[in-house]
């Protein structure tokens, strides 16, 4: 019987470059940016880290397919370090390589690093993954933005939401992410946007206008780990430290697309991970417990349905609960408060560990002018994939108790 | 990697298990594939069922009806090449049969499609005369 990850590895420090358009850097001075930044967090020399988890998904220009660029910008010395890759859930996998290898007892101090230079693909969103002969049959004619919109579609029609209601709900969405970045210095997005602004912007795909749209960004976030025994014998006190709660990954298996009972709006598998994640941290009423939620938030929809899914708005609920601001940052529990894909921006292999980063630095105080009073748990949501076909990983942090 | 710039449309790549059903295109048909063990109908194209990984399903010829699932209209196209096309519906269709796949709605005004409506199997002419299944309203 497991025993679970709940307060078994602590994170001893993090890090995280500015989002955006990166001309200046390659992928390794992004991995330097964050890296540099982890280990000033951490107090400890890069020798000190024991082995290291490379996330990186789409970005092949001047990355490779081997963590070898890793090992060779953050100068490791010799140790095992190894690429992951799970769509846009590829952050969250590098933490859960360095965070089970801690917990496992194989190693005292590892890191985890996620990566991506996208503008580097020339491309306006993500490439297509169009091999194989799966692509072609299920999904001939399939733009991101298009599946995402059919979720939209899917819940106006599962709870009767008139689209002029569900679109202003979305705007809303949008605009408290906008508002939320623009406080944040790393962000890749700014400004400050009216729900009219964004309202009027050019449409996508029904209902999802441009604005609807998270940010192609380039960036990278790393987290150093350990137990917390170690933490404590390198002088960080228990009243400042952050463990991992729970650690959950949720992959769907084919039932969702092709044949199945699925109405196309919600993702299934965001509830099985947040449930499983729930009973790992021992949370029972997450709308009452956990403080902060960072979302994945890669369109406004995607946010309003995980709204839902992770249990915190009820079924058919959400668009009230936005309207109402209880996601908003002076809402009863803040969502994207460090401006989420939307804003602070997505670089496919930093965005897991984008989102935990925000978490720790609201734990310890050192949110600057968005500091949240007194989080206690943060949850973070990364999905990978389509509304039909996807990979979820959840994590749940908070202070060491 | 698709190439951003594709034009003109793309057409799929045929392998040994797709091609019955790239085959009964050609012909005009809408082929799915029946689980030996468990009876039940799936796409797409494998060479076991994913119910339980018998061997060898059946191919067979759908009746090519089907439902509207859920869609969008896109306005902004994934490629070059579908910039023509905009706006166009981009739709799950519920077969009749069962299984779901995603097409285009043709040859009706995007913004008449909704979930629920009934829709039939067509067939759009891409490069080189090549045939793939479309929907168009019943």
């Amino acid at each position: 019987m497991s025993s679970g990850i709940r307060d078994k590895v602590a994170i001893l420090g993090m890090g995280c470059s500015r989002f955006g358009e990166r001309w200046d850097m390659g992928a390794e001075e992004l991995m330097v940016e964050s890296f540099t930044e982890a280990l000033t967090d951490a107090g400890i020399g890069r020798e000190q880290i024991q082995a290291a988890w490379l996330g990186s998904c789409m970005d092949e220009v001047n990355i490779g397919k081997s963590a070898l660029p890793a090992s060779m910008a953050l100068r490791l010395n010799n140790i095992p370090v190894t690429r992951v890759e799970n769509y846009c859930a590829t952050g969250t996998e590098a933490f859960r390589g360095a965070v089970y290898a801690v917990a496992s007892g194989a190693c005292d101090i590892a890191l985890a690093i996620g990566v991506e230079k996208l503008k580097d693909t020339g491309y306006g969103g993500l490439p297509g993954l169009d091999v194989g002969s799966m692509p072609p049959l299920w999904w001939p004619n399939l733009s991101a933005p298009g599946v995402f919109a059919q979720v939209a579609s899917a819940y106006m029609n599962r709870y009767k939401v008139p689209r002029d209601v569900l679109k202003r709900a979305l705007a809303e969405i949008s605009a408290k992410s906008h508002a939320n970045g623009a406080k944040n210095p790393k962000a890749h997005l700014r400004n400050p946007v009216s729900c009219d602004t964004i309202m009027a912007s050019p449409m996508i795909a029904e209902p999802l206008g441009l604005f609807d749209c998270c940010g192609v960004s380039d960036g990278s976030a790393a987290a150093i780990v350990t137990t917390p025994e170690i933490a404590k014998s390198l002088g960080k006190h228990p009243d400042q430290m952050v463990t991992v709660k729970a650690l959950q990954l949720a992959l769907s298996n084919g039932s969702e697309g092709g044949y199945n009972d699925w109405d196309g709006s919600y993702i299934h598998t965001t509830r099985v991970a947040a449930q499983r994640a729930y009973a790992e941290a021992g949370i029972k009423k997450p709308r009452d417990e956990v403080s902060m939620f960072e979302v994945h938030d890669c369109f406004s929809i995607t946010e309003l349905v995980t709204m839902e899914d992770l249990g915190l708005s009820e079924d058919g609920g959400a668009v009230k609960d936005v309207m109402d601001g209880f996601y908003n940052a002076d809402g009863k529990i803040p969502c994207q408060i460090d401006g989420g894909l939307k804003c602070f921006g997505h670089p496919i292999g930093a965005s897991g560990i984008r989102m935990v980063y925000e978490m720790y630095l609201q734990l310890l105080g050192r949110a600057g002018d968005r500091q949240l009073k007194d989080p206690r748990y943060g949850l973070t949501h990364n999905l990978g994939g389509f509304p039909h076909q996807n990979v979820v990983g959840i994590s749940i942090v908070g202070r060491y108790q | 990697m698709s190439n951003p710039a594709v034009n003109p449309k793309p057409v799929p790549e045929i392998n040994a298990h797709s091609k019955p059903y790239w085959d009964g295109a050609q012909r005009g048909e809408l082929m799915i594939q029946r689980c030996r063990g468990t009876g039940k109908p799936f796409m797409y194209a494998r060479c076991w069922s994913p119910f339980d990984f018998s061997p060898d399903p059946i191919w067979e010829k759908a009746s090519g009806l089907g439902t509207v699932f859920s869609y969008t209209v896109v306005y902004q196209p994934p490629y070059a090449a579908f910039k023509a096309d905009c706006p166009f519906v981009m739709a799950i269709i519920q077969l009749d049969e069962g299984p779901q796949m995603m097409s285009n709605v043709l040859n009706c005004d995007p913004e008449s499609v909704r979930i629920g409506m009934k829709v039939k199997v067509c067939f759009e002419t891409r490069g080189n005369g090549f045939k793939i299944p479309q929907f168009e309203p019943a």
